[in-house]
């Protein structure tokens, strides 16, 4: 309905440059949880991302002009992919304001939990590497995600302590490799 | 893996062969890396009981996710989108899907830091040598049951693979 997919664009043009912390829990098909991770995310539009996994590992995601720069520092490998090759639309792709959210997916209110709106958004391209992808916010500011695979397991990222700065570092959004990192473009 | 002979590294021998042969039943979390002239890695949840092998692979955030089922002679594959393929070839099958052989089946016992038993074995420093593959144990971690592997290294030739085990449940 339009009202869900405004709200959502209303709060994507607001977000120029967004900085949080977030919580990411995997939850299995019967609720359980199966992994939690903690980290630190940024956003500059358009386009620009970065999730810097650091419990219980660090891992760090990297998107700049239509690449991703995958870094596992426990496995010593960087790979560096165009995004379409990778996994596709990312779902921080669509909050950074490079998508057309209404051409590339439905947007329906999924549902209203207290003060947070959940945006259920289903990709219209059948190959999309997600089935639906929820985003909530809270008075209009982003709260979380929700992602689910094709065999029941949920993801569920909550952002906490978000800004909205004037601008963000642009080493935020470069990657260097610690020496010894094998490094493998694709 | 039948019955597994351990492997005695020195933190390894705190696991004895018995306890080894006796886990029959186990979960493990943690990530893969496959290299060969392409890379791929991928978060892992392995389960295994005696009837077969559960393994889900999985990009950031739960991406791309799909299913492996491995029985003793079968292997059955449901892919992101959901579609199933099944092959009685099990290591055929697996280089179709990534263009080289994975010793799938002779990781099952690998991972826990066993070699197969029956088939010639060539003891290393940290590891062994089996099937033409390179078994290398870098790091340990404790579980309910004893010390078993954290960080392990399969190669042969140009093919390397890397798994960190973040977590293992030994039932």
């Amino acid at each position: 309905d339009s009202t869900s997919a405004q709200k959502l664009e209303g709060f994507i043009s607001r977000a120029k440059n967004l900085q949080a912390e977030f919580t990411q829990t995997s939850l299995d098909e019967t609720g359980k949880v199966i992994q939690s991770s903690q980290g630190d995310f940024y956003l500059q539009q358009p386009g620009k991302f970065r999730w810097n996994y650091n419990q219980p590992y660090a891992q760090q995601i990297v998107s700049k002009d239509g690449k991703v720069w995958f870094y596992d520092a426990d496995l010593e490998q960087l790979i560096i992919k165009k995004i379409d090759k990778s996994i596709g639309d990312t779902p921080a792709l669509l909050l950074s304001g490079s998508v057309d959210l209404n051409a590339k997916y439905t947007i329906v209110r999924q549902r209203q939990e207290g003060d947070i709106l959940w945006i259920k958004l289903t990709p219209k391209d059948t190959e999309s590497s997600f089935k639906y992808i929820l985003v909530g916010l809270k008075s209009d500011m982003l709260y979380g995600m929700e992602l689910s695979d094709n065999f029941g397991q949920l993801t569920q990222i909550i952002f906490s302590n978000i800004t909205l700065p004037k601008t963000l570092a642009p080493e935020l959004f470069e990657f260097t490799a610690p020496a010894g990192t094998d490094v493998f473009e694709g | 893996c039948g019955s597994i002979k351990t492997f005695d590294a020195e933190q390894g021998q705190q696991m004895s062969q018995q306890q080894r042969l006796d886990i029959r039943q186990w979960n493990m979390q943690g990530r893969l890396l496959i290299k060969s002239n392409e890379v791929l890695t991928a978060n892992i949840q392995w389960q295994h009981n005696k009837q077969r092998d559960v393994l889900k692979l999985s990009g950031a955030l739960g991406l791309g996710a799909i299913l492996i089922e491995l029985r003793e002679h079968e292997i059955v594959l449901y892919d992101a989108h959901g579609d199933k393929q099944v092959s009685q070839d099990i290591d055929a099958f697996i280089a179709r899907q990534i263009g080289f052989i994975v010793p799938i089946t002779a990781l099952r016992c690998w991972v826990l830091g066993a070699y197969l038993q029956g088939v010639p074995v060539e003891q290393l420093g940290n590891g062994f040598q089996q099937l033409g593959w390179r078994i290398a144990y870098d790091e340990y971690m404790t579980t309910s049951v004893g010390v078993l592997p954290r960080r392990i290294k399969v190669t042969k030739e140009n093919i390397k693979l890397k798994l960190i085990v973040d977590q293992w449940e030994i039932q």
